[in-house]
């Protein structure tokens, strides 16, 4: 089946989710590239790497804390009655910091965008995929929902929650046709949400590497590309750890 | 076609019922409408009048007759 191929992508301005977003476009995907509020220079950006691969790069604007915006945004969407072959939920936040001297304040917006935004985003977009039949949910979770360590309770808590749905999704959705579900795990990679983590703790992770170094954000998104291709058709319901063989070094 | 014709329509495709049992149909009045079932009809409306419906709604699409009155919120009359 010939199928117009379109990927949703959040957290498209920077990092892994650029990353992505640059990757798709070259392997000739479309994309609604969310991001949580317009910019020039992000605007600019995508509309270059548009021109580059003739493909289509639409920004598309919701701020994950935000549930009416969530819905209004994929509302955008859903109107243009297009195949959604790929959802990839990478936005996210991140700290480490000691569980004791973490506000419920902070653990709740952790928890909001890193799992409760990416819940309702899915059962929005599962409305597309159910429809059509087929589709792809690419969840970014992390290693540090794999392991515990400390300063992670938090963070790695959200992860590990993205995981576990990850693999409860694929088998329920698994009835409403080749709908396939699975997360990235990555190790620490080069963006700006290690800009917030300790010298110490950035070193601990490198040295842990069996590589030696962090990831780039293209190596991210290679992964994700792959998960969204035939070339992984049989690979569902799994967390996917990219890490360098940082597990080995542990 | 018709709104009621379609609304008929998709309890048909999505349970294997004859057009005469659609009437009185409840959730779980037959193996089809289970949980799986139940969605596969709500996407099957969504699709057909283009609305996206709330959980809310789809928890309290109970049957056909309620159905109508939660289709009645999306602006759809049957
Ligand atoms: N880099 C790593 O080392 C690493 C490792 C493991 C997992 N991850 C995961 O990978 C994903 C991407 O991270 P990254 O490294 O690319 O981080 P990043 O450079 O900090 O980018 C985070 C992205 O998420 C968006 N975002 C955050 N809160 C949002 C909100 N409320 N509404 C809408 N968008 C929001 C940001 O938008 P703004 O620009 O508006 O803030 C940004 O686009 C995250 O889920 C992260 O947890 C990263």
């Amino acid at each position: 089946m010939n199928i117009e191929k379109n990927a949703i992508i959040t957290g498209a301005n920077r990092g892994l989710g650029f990353a992505m977003v640059k990757k798709f476009a070259e392997n000739g995907f479309n994309v609604w590239a969310c991001a949580r509020k317009p910019s020039d220079e992000f605007e600019t950006k995508i509309s270059g790497l548009a021109n580059e691969y003739g493909v289509w790069i639409k920004p598309v604007y919701f701020d994950l804390t935000d549930e009416a915006a969530i819905k209004s945004g994929i509302m955008e969407i859903y109107k243009e009655k297009k195949h959604v072959h790929t959802l990839i939920n990478n936005a996210g936040i991140h700290y480490e910091k000691l569980f004791q001297m973490s506000t419920m304040k902070e653990i709740r917006e952790l928890y909001e965008v890193n799992v409760f935004a990416l819940m309702y985003t899915v059962q929005l977009v599962l409305k597309m995929m159910t429809k059509q039949k087929f589709g792809n949910i690419i969840n970014i979770s992390s290693i540090a929902g794999l392991t515990p360590y400390s300063g992670n309770v938090s963070y790695g808590g959200t992860k590990a929650a993205v995981g576990l749905f990850t693999g409860a999704l694929a088998i329920e959705v698994a009835p409403f046709g080749n709908i396939r579900v699975n997360a990235i795990a990555p190790s620490r990679a080069e963006t700006e949400i290690i800009s917030h983590v300790s010298e110490a703790s950035l070193k601990k992770g490198i040295d842990n590497c069996l590589l030696g170094r962090l990831a780039k954000p293209s190596e991210i998104a290679d992964i994700a590309y792959f998960l969204s291709s035939e070339e992984s058709s049989y690979i569902n319901g799994q967390v996917i750890r990219v890490d360098g063989g940082a597990s080995n070094g542990n | 076609m018709s709104n009621m014709q379609q609304y008929v329509n998709a309890f048909m495709e999505a349970f294997g019922v004859e057009e005469s049992a659609v009437a009185t149909l409840k959730y779980q009045d037959v193996e089809a409408w289970d949980s799986v079932g139940h969605m596969q009809m709500i996407s099957i409306l969504e699709d057909v009048f283009d609305i996206m419906m709330d959980i809310d709604d789809i928890i309290d699409f109970g049957s056909f007759e309620k159905g109508k009155e939660v289709l009645a919120k999306y602006g759809v009359s049957v």
